[in-house]
């Protein structure tokens, strides 16, 4: 391999000649499973037959470079699936401690794949049916299917969502991917919230496998077009009122795109979301009908299936919504928490400096406190603690004067963000801070935290002498003017 | 010349459809060969002059004399058939029309008594091609019909809500969108328009305007004049437009007009019967006498004389189409054109049937099941392979469906051309998309390999993420027109232009020492080190990639002066 650009300084790139080829044969549906820690670059590459990486086709003869991923390669189809990998030190992440140093892998005959690839033919086949509809009923269009996915923790919830976009890709669909899950930047950073439609293949080698966004720049495989929204923990019990806001937010946004987007209506959404558990059924219930849920997959939760049953008992009867359970995939790996927070990093560190296909440059500068509103995401916890200390004549008796009620609405939104007024006790360093949509002329609470998020920006310090920010700004130019929502996800260059 | 005046004079009383006025101009063109371009002048004339109607019966004399005759006038009017056929059906009502087309029959099956065809190939054929598209209009014109009836029915749903009507109204939406999408056989347009004025009459009473039922709403709209086709313009002098539809009644504007009881077993308009022209009122007193003996092209050579009455081959069938709107419905649901959405409750919508069900299908399915939404060829594959899906139960599909090799193929081999660089496939008849694809692959690595420095741009706002659409994100696009909704913005690719007192080509990056070569750049007309910068603090030619520099730099912030002397030391 010749050094990749951007990348030609420094690191001793390992001798390849010691590097051994490996041979995987893989039959008709088995599924070979490996893990990649991130000091390791596995390049890889089909050599016969046909593989695919949750949904997404390998090229044939083309090497894929593959770091920090758990991944599993299926065989489809009766030709099996001829597979080729070798090893190499990766060059930036030589020094990432406590994390093995070796691949793991094996072949697993016994998968869900074929139910996965049922579930996408059921419903591909209501898919046809709405968009023929749609076709002659150009009026009275009906939307693809919804689809939930539900199931516990490393259940393989993503995995199942990249399927069954990756298969509607391929049957010329354009699904909207929706991301719940704060705790993965998917087209993003961890902290938000996102959906995207899917419109070309994922990109495998970028960090999630998701790939780059018209954000990115040039990107190697076709970029994708999210809308984020801010919710800013990567969490998402830490502040239930504000995740719930954001699902609502980003439901209308989604529902409105799907208005007027007839390959997308009929294509439907897929919605990938964290744990939840009957516990949190207020969301669940928010979801469905924010995204107009017709479809939810519980993964292999007997429990979670029975329970949802006899709530959602009215939606089902009345045929609004079909439940559907599918077999959780034995392959699914329990992830460390460091290799979820080295996952999250590397996503930071894709946002603002790209990846080895695409590096980006980000720009250092500076700004002045005085010309920003920021405010900062809460937690719930907080919250609550602050309320003990309100003064207690607050509750009675408001006058009902204008100003109070100005305040009073002003307050709804306390249990969201607050307004940073004091910078040295608010320490932003190493945080994430979202630019919004809102100009700072623009002083509604409410358009404020309902905004879409601009980009992203880091704050590498703060000078109180100066009351200035040191930040790293992703897009070269002017600073936007716009109101800044600081997250609570931090980072370090 | 006298004969001529008195052709002209017998001519001029050919006011309705008249076989004795008809043999006896024959008889008379027959014995007067010598001034037969004047009588062929006078039919022509009279063709464009007269109303609509009238253009039949003189065309028709036409067709007699040209039959039996032969030569000359078969051979004289040769050239002008086309124009002067085109001319009647163009400014004739639907039932006229239909009489035409099977005029048109006989002038193809018809040989002159040499075994030569009745007219030049050439004027039949173009005939033919002009009956074809104007045929695909007719789709337009049931549309239309649709289009009258629907606000009525809307209405009287606002009024009195029923599942049955708003069923019907369902399934006619239904019907036309099927029009709308679909190229239809002429018997089945027939079929169609019949019970369409079925449905007319039974639903609304009446086809008169509203004012007339008002006025006698006990009037039996049965005994009223029949939508469409057995609305021929009549009495009326009027040119007649080419679709002579009466227009719909404007109830749905009168919530408070009374309601006409509908008659369940009418029988069904027969628009059909091609040969009965509805009498028409004629002042004529030759006409009551006259008015069964109408002349009726057919196929014989010389003499037609003895009436033929049979239908030819493009009749319609209509009455063995149900009569009463409800099994209009009931038939289309029971062959299978037509299901109810199930789904979901709400009303109840139709979904047309896929051709599975359409195994016992008549000419109309059999159409409708090809044409109803246009799809490409691996469109047709897919939609064939999930046709053959019975999921009653999802969760049972999910569980057990063992799915045919075929239909895994769909996500694979069925596109059988898979980019070697990525993976991604096209449609086997997708070679140019491919072709596309290709090229962005080598732009992109070109790009990356050129080592450009990039950055990152913002994310859409909500209104312009509503708008977006993807398409303008794929390599299809990008290389005619770079995404222009949302332009990447760019650095410039940076450059150092070479002195001119420089010799050497050759330079080398202060941080990395690898050689940069020189290469021209056309649009500078100069020489350059592509992707190169002169560091702060020194000067041309001492340079760095500025990759290299922006690496650095972000390693060891701003101090990079001390950087660039360390390399230059060593
Ligand atoms: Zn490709
Ligand atoms: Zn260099």
């Amino acid at each position: 391999m010749d050094a990749l650009p951007g990348f030609r300084s420094g690191a001793e790139g390992p001798d390849e000649s010691n590097n051994i080829k490996v041979s995987i044969e893989l039959k008709e549906g088995n599924e070979w499973r490996f893990e990649v820690p991130f000091k390791l670059t596995m390049i890889l590459k089909v050599t016969q037959g046909i593989g695919e990486i949750f949904g997404t086709e390998l090229p044939t003869n083309s090497e894929l470079e593959l770091s920090g991923v758990k991944y599993s390669v299926y065989a489809p189809l009766p030709e099996g699936c001829t597979l080729e990998y070798y090893l190499k030190l990766s060059k930036e992440n030589s020094n990432t401690s406590n994390e093995g140093s070796e691949i793991s892998e094996y072949i697993s005959e016994d998968n869900c794949m074929a139910q996965y690839m049922n579930l996408h033919f059921a419903l591909e086949s209501k898919r046809q049916e709405i968009s023929d509809f749609n076709y002659l009923n150009p009026n009275e269009t009906k939307t693809g299917p919804k689809i939930l996915i539900i199931g516990g923790k490393y259940s393989g919830k993503t995995t199942l969502s990249k399927i069954l976009s990756s298969y509607a890709f391929k049957m010329d669909r354009q699904p909207m991917l929706v991301n719940l899950n704060p705790r993965d930047g998917v087209f993003s950073i961890p902290g938000s919230l996102t959906s995207t439609p899917i419109s070309d293949n994922f990109d495998l080698e970028s960090i999630g496998g998701y790939g780059g966004t018209v954000t990115s720049g040039t990107t190697y495989h076709n970029p994708k077009q999210p809308i984020v929204k801010n919710y800013g923990f990567e969490d998402f019990n830490t502040n239930m009122d504000l995740y719930k806001h954001q699902i609502e937010s980003l439901g209308a946004v989604t529902i409105e795109r799907l208005k007027k987007d007839i390959t997308i209506k009929n294509s439907g959404c897929i919605i990938d979301t964290p744990p939840l558990t009957m516990k949190n059924y207020d969301i669940i219930e928010t979801i469905i009908s924010e995204f107009q849920v017709d479809y939810i997959v519980v993964l292999g939760n007997e429990k979670l299936l029975a329970d949802l049953k006899r709530k959602l008992n009215h939606k089902i009867v009345s045929q609004q919504l079909l439940i559907i359970k599918v077999p959780k995939s034995e392959g699914v790996v329990e992830l460390e928490d460091t290799y979820i927070r080295k996952c999250q990093e590397e996503s930071i560190k894709e946002y603002f400096n790209g990846n080895f296909r695409n590096p980006l440059s980000p720009f250092k500068t500076e700004i002045t406190l005085d010309d920003f509103t920021i405010f900062k995401v809460i937690e719930t916890s907080e919250f609550n603690s602050s309320l003990m200390f309100a003064p207690a004549g607050d509750s009675f008796e408001p006058d009902a004067t204008d100003e109070n009620d100005e305040k009073k609405k002003e307050e709804e939104y306390d249990k969201y963000f607050k307004k940073i007024e004091d910078f040295s006790t608010n320490n932003l360093e190493n945080l994430i801070i979202a630019i919004t949509h809102t100009p700072l002329s623009n002083k509604s609470l409410k358009d404020i935290l309902n905004s879409d998020v601009q980009g992203y920006i880091h704050v590498s310090k703060f000078e109180e002498s100066k009351n200035k920010l040191k930040v790293l700004l992703p897009v070269p130019g002017a600073f936007p003017k716009c109101n800044l929502i600081s997250t609570n996800i931090g980072y370090t260059e | 010349m006298e004969a001529v005046e008195q052709f002209k004079k017998t001519l001029s009383q050919l006011t309705f459809n008249s076989r004795p006025i008809i043999d006896a101009l024959t008889a008379a063109a027959g014995s007067n060969v010598e001034v037969a371009d004047q009588i062929l002048d006078a039919i022509t004339a009279r063709i464009y002059q007269v109303k609509p109607i009238e253009k039949l019966f003189t065309l028709y004399l036409l067709d007699s004399i040209c039959k039996t005759v032969n030569n000359p006038y078969n051979i004289l009017i040769g050239d002008e058939v086309f124009k002067l056929f085109s001319h009647v059906y163009l400014l004739s009502d639907e039932s006229v029309r239909g009489k035409l087309s099977n005029l048109f029959i006989t002038w193809k099956q018809t040989k002159t008594r040499d075994k030569l065809p009745l007219f030049p190939v050439n004027q039949l054929e173009k005939i033919q091609q002009f009956l074809d598209k104007a045929r695909n209009n007719e789709n337009e014109r049931l549309v239309r019909i649709i289009d009258e009836l629907v606000p009525t029915f809307e209405s009287k749903l606002n009024n009195q809500y029923s599942d049955k009507l708003r069923e019907k109204l369902e399934a006619l939406k239904q019907l036309r969108n099927i029009l709308k999408t679909s190229t239809l056989k002429k018997n089945e347009l027939q079929s169609i328009e019949s019970q369409l004025s079925t449905i007319k009459q039974q639903e609304l009473g009446s086809p008169l305007p509203p004012n007339v039922s008002i006025k006698s709403p006990t009037k039996l709209p049965s005994s009223l004049p029949m939508a469409p086709s057995s609305l021929p313009s009549a009495p009326s002098s009027l040119p007649s437009a080419p679709s002579s539809l009466p227009s719909a009644p404007s109830l749905p504007n009168n919530p408070k007009l009374p309601v006409v009881p509908s008659l369940p077993s009418m029988p069904a308009s027969l628009p059909s019967m091609p040969s009965s022209l509805p009498s028409i009122p004629h002042q004529s007193p030759v006409q009551e006498s006259m008015e069964i003996d109408n002349y009726e092209p057919d196929f014989q050579n010389g003499n037609n004389y003895n009436g033929n009455n049979s239908n030819n081959g493009s009749s319609f069938d209509a009455p063995s189409f149900p009569t009463k709107a409800n099994e209009i419905f009931d038939s289309l649901i029971n062959v299978g054109i037509i299901t109810f959405e199930q789904d979901f409750k709400g009303p109840r919508t139709f979904d047309i049937n896929y051709p599975k069900v359409i195994n016992r299908s008549t000419g109309l399915m059999e159409t409708i099941k090809n044409s109803q939404v246009p799809r490409n060829d691996y469109e047709k594959l897919k939609f064939n392979e999930l046709s053959k899906f019975k999921i009653d139960n999802f969760q049972g599909f999910i569980n057990n469906s063992k799915l045919s090799i075929q239909c895994k193929k769909l996500l694979y081999d069925s596109k059988n051309l898979k980019c070697s660089n990525c993976g991604k496939r096209f449609n086997n008849n997708e070679l140019d998309k491919k072709k596309l694809h290709l090229d962005w692959h080598f732009r992109i690595n070109k790009k990356f390999k050129n080592g450009s420095v990039q950055s990152r741009n913002w994310y859409l706002d909500e209104d312009e993420w509503v708008k977006f659409k993807d398409e303008n994100l794929l390599e299809f696009q990008i290389s005619e027109n770079p995404i222009v909704s949302q332009p990447i913005v760019e650095e410039e690719v940076p450059y150092v232009v070479i002195p001119s007192t420089e010799t050497n080509m050759n330079n080398k990056c202060l941080i990395c020492r690898e050689i940069v070569k020189g290469t021209f750049n056309d649009d500078l007309g100069e020489w350059c080190w592509v992707n190169c910068i002169v560091p702060p603090g020194e000067t041309s030619p001492r340079i760095v990639h500025a990759n290299c520099y922006n690496e650095t730099k972000k390693r060891h912030g701003d101090d990079l002066n001390g950087i660039v002397k360390r390399e230059k030391l060593t």
